[in-house]
């Protein structure tokens, strides 16, 4: 694993944002803003709505980072699914031909909606982004918890959220011991000694595993975890209202008539 | 795999959490009873989430499809835990990725899922189920496993995206289009993957066979050869469909050279010609049947010099007798 998939792994944007004022807001609040602004994004038929959605969603997620971290690097694979999907979009929707290049031809339908679906690709990415950034890990699964997802699916996440410093660092140790060994030398080398790495994370996770959970017996774990019972603030459905009016706005002005698409 | 965030409308991206969420409530109510037996479980469960966290988090994109392309290390999940809470580990997985990571998104958590969790899971454990029932080894079985669930994910993403974004072209030729541009990655990829798998699970296997059985119990379940009566049972259910199949078909039968080969070799200049040797009707049918009837008696003489005899028996010892 080379240095930008370590980096990528380890720095969690919700833990990495400044103390900016969104970040104090009711992570359920934040939460629906969210998905009501996927749906307006997702179902509108016009751009502009997610262009302006987008808009200001990338206005909150600039003010909100801090000097040195860097969240548009996340975006970079989106950006380039976007650009592909807008390409294919070109060729297969529509009748009206603008552009012939060979067998294939550019339409005029299949135009906008390529644009409109690279739109949403950007707009939909920076949503998530701006949610992850603004919000702690534990207050997302609060929310969660709040609204009814499984018990037993929030407690893995956690876990999983938990054990996936631990499977790094020990993986990254064990390969590097196996590159100081020359184990990744040739491609039989390097089938080799990926599956003596996967086989050890395993094998010593399913000991540590057991080991941890005797642990947690002795403190009085039953099966279930506590920690996530996080109080929320009194201002929710304010703040719903609040968080929720801008992409409403955004969906209401990119339906007017004004726009020429 | 992982559908980027806004690529799927609405309404698909809400048929696809439809379809996902029986299954992935099915394997958290699995997961519950796992741990209500072995509170261990839960912990055991967290790692191999992570597992695929790792494991997955490492894009290709793929041109064309508007996606990218990974190891999904599913089969490895999907063996060790069953295919049911695979698919809610998956989906814990995805829902990390899609926030901290960008890959994926949270409309399209449901397809991702779908294709990865279930479609992914399910193909790669019956793949595994059928191989092991088959008396081969266990090697074999989980290279199926890994090669097969990572095909698997990869043809249900096709169809996902195939059926949002097919346009005005048919669903097939955009499912073609689409799986076609998986190929480059996705092939050696699945190969890759079928290979580290039965690895992985060979080596668990010789080092500490104890995790094989404590995870899942339906793991050696999973071992028990078929009866005579279900190998009986699967012939007859196979030729009722092919029945089936037959009474619907109006015209005449064509075989894959003419409907396929000489078709595009025609349209494209080169039409068959003439064979050397013009054998037809009942003759060429009696020397098709003469072949396969001597080539059945031969490879049934010598079956077992061809795979692994497990019990070490020598069946043409004469001292034996």
């Amino acid at each position: 694993m080379n240095k930008n998939e370590q980096s990528c792994l380890l720095e969690l944007p919700g833990e990495n944002s400044s103390s900016f004022l969104l970040k104090k807001i009711d992570s359920r609040a934040k939460v629906i803003a969210a998905i009501i602004s996927l749906y307006f994004i997702l179902s509108s038929p016009y751009i502009m709505t997610p262009l302006l959605i987008g808009v200001v969603f990338f206005i909150t997620l600039q003010l909100s980072t801090q000097k040195g971290s860097s969240p548009w690097k996340r975006l970079i694979i989106p950006l380039y699914m976007a650009a592909l999907a807008v390409i294919t979009q070109f060729f297969w929707t529509g009748q009206t031909v603008l552009l012939s290049l060979g067998p294939l031809a550019v339409k005029s339908e299949g135009l906008k909606q390529g644009i409109l679906i690279g739109t949403r690709i950007i707009a939909g990415n920076l949503v998530v982004l701006t949610l992850a950034t603004l919000t702690n890990p534990a207050d997302l699964l609060a929310a969660a918890r709040w609204f009814r997802m499984p018990t037993i699916i929030i407690e893995i996440t956690s876990l999983v959220y938990r054990y996936i410093f631990l499977i790094q660092e020990e993986a990254l140790a064990m390969k590097e011991a196996q590159k100081i060994r020359l184990g990744y030398f040739n491609w039989h080398k390097t089938i080799d000694s990926t599956v003596s790495l996967i086989t050890m994370v395993i094998i010593r996770t399913y000991d540590r595993a057991t080991r941890v959970n005797e642990a947690m017996t002795t403190r009085g774990y039953t099966g279930n975890l506590y920690t996530l019972r996080i109080e929320h603030g009194n201002n929710f459905i304010f703040q719903t209202f609040i968080l929720s009016a801008l992409p409403g706005l955004c969906w209401l002005g990119g339906n007017f008539k004004i726009w020429p698409f | 795999m992982h559908i980027a965030e806004g690529i799927l409308p609405a309404g698909w991206a809400a048929a696809n959490y439809a379809a996902a969420t029986p299954f992935v409530l099915a394997g958290a109510h699995k997961i519950t009873r796992m741990a209500k037996d072995r509170p261990a479980v839960k912990p055991l469960i967290g790692l191999l989430g992570a597992g695929v966290f790792v494991i997955s988090a490492l894009p290709i994109p793929v041109p064309i499809a508007g996606t990218c392309s990974h190891p999904t290390g599913i089969g490895i999940v999907a063996l060790l835990l069953g295919p049911l809470p695979a698919a809610t580990l998956t989906m814990v997985a995805l829902i990390i990725q899609a926030l901290f990571m960008a890959h994926g998104g949270i409309s399209t958590l449901g397809a991702n899922t779908l294709n990865m969790g279930v479609i992914g899971a399910f193909s790669g454990y019956v793949a595994f189920v059928l191989c092991r029932r088959m008396k081969l080894s266990l090697a074999i079985g989980a290279f199926a496993a890994g090669f097969v669930a990572d095909l698997a994910t990869y043809a249900g993403t096709a169809g996902s995206l195939s059926l949002a974004l097919h346009g005005n072209i048919s669903i097939g030729t955009a499912w073609l289009t689409i799986a076609v541009a998986f190929v480059p990655t996705q092939l050696p990829l699945a190969i890759f993957e079928g290979i580290i798998t039965a690895g992985v699970f060979t080596a668990i296997q010789e080092r500490r066979p104890d995790i094989l059985s404590g995870i899942n119990k339906s793991f050696l379940k999973a071992s028990k050869p078929f009866s005579a009566r279900t190998w009986g049972l699967a012939g007859a259910i196979s030729l009722l469909v092919l029945l089936g199949f037959s009474l619907f078909k109006t015209s005449s039968w064509e075989g894959v050279d003419v409907s396929v080969v000489e078709r595009y070799a025609g349209e494209f200049g080169a039409a068959a010609k003439e064979p050397f040797l013009n054998i037809t009707g009942d003759m060429l049918l009696f020397i098709f049947t003469l072949a396969g009837v001597t080539g059945g008696f031969f490879m049934g003489y010598i079956w077992r010099e061809f795979f692994k005899n497990p019990h070490g028996v020598k069946y043409r010892d004469k001292t034996e007798v």
